[in-house]
């Protein structure tokens, strides 16, 4: 069995009435909701005097549905009850019709009036907006030769951190701790993945320092010269100031098959 | 809010409860003799839309 309730709420009243006899609750219901319009065709001043509470603009039609009494039927199942949903939303578009006739004239003027103020503030703001704007890059301009200025005082700049992760897991791969070793692997690692033809010690002790730690020096790549691991690349155009080297084909089989 | 319905010699009986409540004031009527609950439906409908 279903159960039908009809609340009537009006200032600080409030009916509740609850029953199972669907036919009675429609019957009450168009009965209140006719009342209710009639109580604001005949009592349109209250609705205007409620005005004041209201936010400052506000639609108009809102308004004066908000302000008409309240008329509530929910019913707790869904069985339908189209009479009775018909019968309030005409008396409520018949209330607001009516609420809006009734102060349209006075209430439009106010409204346009507050809305003029609110788009001649909205205009004074973009105003102030657009002027802040002009002067914004002018200050830039000037800020910015300080800061390069205090840039290259205070350089920022970090070297990465991240590392090679090839060439950890081919250091890995050889389960080794030998410095010796670590200066072949480098060697090769620099020629085959790096496709370097030819290397110095800075960039292998580049390449160790920066991922384990270590630095090779030069009398280790000596022994690896005289071990004839790696050869020194003779110089042919007299101007580099550095040692070049390159891995030799024993050099290549003493890290496949000795490491 | 409830309602309890029962049959009685095989007519449905209806039970009707109206509640009304002003302020603090809460005071709810509650019966199966609609003619007498639809009366005082009308009677505090009208005197509650005759207070504007």
């Amino acid at each position: 069995m279903s159960n039908y309730t009809f609340t009537f709420k009006k200032d600080n009243i409030f009916v509740d009435f609850s029953t199972t006899d669907r036919e009675v609750v429609e019957r009450q219901f168009r009965i209140w909701v006719d009342s209710a319009s009639d109580f604001v065709k005949a009592h349109p001043s209250k609705t205007k005097t409620q005005k004041t509470e209201q936010p400052p603009i506000q639609p108009v039609a809102e308004r004066k549905a908000a302000e008409a009494p309240v008329v509530t039927a929910p019913i707790k199942e869904e069985i339908p009850a189209p009479a009775a949903a018909e019968v309030v939303k005409e008396a409520v578009e018949e209330a607001k019709v009516e609420a809006i006739k009734e102060s349209q004239p006075e209430e439009t003027a106010e409204v346009f009036e507050k809305a003029s103020s609110l788009l001649k503030t909205i205009n004074s703001i973009q105003d102030e907006t657009d002027e802040s704007k002009r002067i914004e890059p002018a200050v830039e301009t000037a800020d910015f030769g300080a800061v390069l200025e205090k840039s290259i005082e205070n350089p920022t700049f970090e070297p990465s951190r991240v590392k090679d992760q090839v060439f950890l897991n081919l250091i890995n791969s050889k389960e080794t701790m030998d410095k010796f070793h670590y200066l072949m692997i480098t060697a090769f690692y620099l020629s085959e993945f790096e496709k370097m033809e030819r290397f110095s010690l800075k960039q292998i002790n580049a390449k160790l320092m920066h991922n384990m730690s270590e630095v090779i020096d030069h009398s280790m790549l000596q022994e690896a010269i005289n071990q004839n691991f790696i050869e020194l690349v003779p110089d042919l155009t007299g101007v580099s100031e550095v040692g070049e080297y390159r891995l030799t084909p024993a050099g290549e089989d003493f890290f496949a098959n000795k490491i | 809010m409830y309602v309890n319905t029962e049959r009685k010699g095989g007519i449905m009986q209806h039970e009707y409860v109206f509640k009304m409540k002003k302020g603090d004031i809460e005071i709810e009527l509650k019966s199966d003799d609609l003619e007498f609950v639809e009366q005082q439906l009308n009677k505090w409908r009208e005197d509650i839309m005759q207070k504007g």
